[in-house]
């Protein structure tokens, strides 16, 4: 299992009624406790991060960001448009851009994987 | 003719849309949020945009999230189907400013009809009758002396309300100022403003509504339906045609006419009036594909969804006169509890059933608890009601509470078989 289905699955159960849950899926436990307390067990989690998308629009990256470059916290990584309306993307953690999953100037929707940043949060 | 539409909605409605545009050789882009990913009308569409999470506010209602999904795909109009921005006149100009085509009326018009104590007025001017009533109520000495006038029992009313909110029957001067601050409240929780007024409560009366449908200043009547089966002031059961004289029609055509005439109406609408002491009152008009246009599209042999999609294409349809050949009857199946779906099973013939839903998916508190909607038809009204009786016994959903048992039940009650019900007649029967 990709770190990426994991993601999905956390950010699915964001729109369920529940608290807490457990979910085992190949060989993979996790258990969510939604008010902060996120534990995993049998897999090794390592520090990528993948920033999705927070609303559909068009991604403007800024033409300082590569893979392979090295941003800070809170450093602003692009834009997206939204009727007219630029919003800021920013780095969650220092680290290093690993893998940018989307063309510059395209639209791209809600929950949408752009960047992965390595480095511990 | 459009290349490709944007569906603004989602479950059964966004199917029939989406089956609408193919049938036309348009493609459809689909949005969805996070928690109908895998629902049918998403792998139905040509391509789809999720919008955001489950709740609507944060999705099928977030306007900018919708047109950023029409703008991306390069869509060159938009279905908002019924329900959601259907009836937000903000975002049909929106659609416009982002260089699409509403499929739909005039915002001015939505607009007006929007508002119920803005509709009621138009309808006054033009000189079409409307429940006795009050003006917006202002204080509880103006409720006090407009409740007198109007006399008991009587209706308070939410101006921005609908679907069955907003709204509670009075029946003596003890009930009414607590009722109307609870009124007050529900209307500010659900729709953000809160002006109330009051309606005179009709008794034994029937919910008639006339499918109407304007053209280049013409104004087209689609024909009747009877949707006076409801409970908690939701239509459960609906027909077409529904049951009138010549002049009772001919009355109600009037009426259509005086409201809309060379208002230059342009595409689908339906106005609705109670029928009480064989008077037509009207009641509202709603600028939108109404959830029960199935059972028109059955009376007449058109499909309303295309016509919509051609009238805002500006395809001129020369209508002929519409005849009508058949009687036919619509129940909502609808969900009680959430749950998964694990069998959907009905006939294979006599039956029309327009759904969203496949085994294995899942009703949500989130959203409308509509299943599906079950369609009849037969060349008289009774053997529509037969084959009504027959289909729902051969219906079988699991896995989730329905109102099938409460369907079953109003198919072979004797009021409903001798078409003599009335709009409190379900509330009495269950």
């Amino acid at each position: 299992m990709k770190i990426d289905e994991v993601f999905k699955i956390m950010q699915r159960l964001e729109d369920y009624p529940y608290n807490e849950i457990d979910i085992e899926i190949e060989g993979l436990k996790l258990h969510v406790n939604k008010n902060g307390q996120k534990e995993t067990d049998n897999v090794e989690l390592d520090d990528d991060d993948v920033i999705t998308s927070p609303m559909v629009g068009i991604i403007h990256i800024n033409d300082n960001i590569q893979e392979g470059t090295t941003v800070t916290k809170g450093q602003v990584l692009g834009q997206i448009e939204s009727m007219k309306l630029f919003n800021d993307l920013k780095a969650p953690q220092d680290g290093e851009i690993k893998k940018i999953h989307v063309e510059d100037g395209t639209g791209i929707q809600f929950g949408e994987p752009i960047f992965t940043i390595t480095g511990a949060k | 003719m459009f290349q490709k539409v944007l569906v603004a909605n989602r479950g059964e409605i966004a199917v029939r849309i989406i089956e609408a545009c193919h049938a036309l050789g348009i493609q459809a882009v689909a949005v969805y949020s996070t928690v109908d990913e895998h629902a049918s009308f998403v792998k139905l569409a040509d391509e789809s945009v999720c919008i955001g999470t489950g709740s609507a506010s944060e999705s099928y209602l977030n306007r900018e999230a919708v047109l950023m999904a029409g703008i991306i795909k390069q869509c060159d109009a938009v279905h908002p189907g019924y329900g959601f921005l259907s009836e937000d006149p903000l975002f049909a100009q929106m659609v416009a400013e982002c260089k699409m085509t509403w499929i739909g009326p005039q915002s001015e018009l939505i607009k007006e009809f929007a508002d119920k104590e803005s509709s009621r007025r138009w309808a006054e001017e033009r000189n079409v009758p409307t429940i006795p009533g009050s003006e917006l109520i202002t204080s509880t000495e103006n409720l006090l002396v407009q409740a007198k006038q109007i006399g008991f029992p009587l209706l308070i009313k939410a101006s921005f309300g609908g679907g069955g909110k907003g709204i509670r029957c009075i029946e003596s001067m003890d009930e009414l100022v607590p009722e109307f601050k609870s009124v007050q409240q529900e209307a500010t929780a659900s729709f953000g403003v809160s002006p109330v007024y009051l309606e005179k409560d009709l008794s034994d009366a029937r919910h008639i509504e006339v499918q109407v449908l304007g053209q280049h200043n013409v104004i087209y009547n689609l024909g009747t339906r009877n949707c006076s089966l409801q409970l908690h002031r939701q239509k459960v059961v609906e027909e077409s045609p529904a049951d009138l004289t010549t002049e009772q029609q001919a009355e109600l055509d009037q009426l259509v006419h005086r409201l809309l005439d060379d208002t230059h109406y342009n595409n689908l609408g339906t106005v609705e009036f109670l029928f009480a002491d064989n008077h037509f009152y009207f009641l509202e008009m709603n600028t939108r594909l109404q959830v029960e246009h199935g059972v028109t599209e059955e009376t007449t042999g058109l499909d309303i969804v295309q016509m919509q999609i051609k009238v805002a294409a500006d395809v001129n349809l020369k209508l002929v006169p519409i005849t009508f050949k058949q009687h036919a009857i619509e129940v909502r199946l609808s969900a009680l509890t959430p749950g998964t779906l694990s069998k959907f099973t009905w006939p294979d013939k006599d039956v029309r059933v327009d759904t969203g839903m496949q085994v294995g998916d899942q009703v949500t508190a989130y959203y409308d608890p509509l299943i599906a909607k079950i369609i009849v038809t037969g060349s008289s009204r009774s053997e529509a009601v037969e084959k009504l009786q027959s289909v729902l016994d051969n219906v079988e959903v699991l896995g989730i509470k329905t109102n099938l048992d409460t369907l079953k039940t109003i198919s072979k009650n004797d009021q409903f078989i001798n078409g003599t019900y009335d709009i409190d007649s379900l509330s009495k029967m269950f």
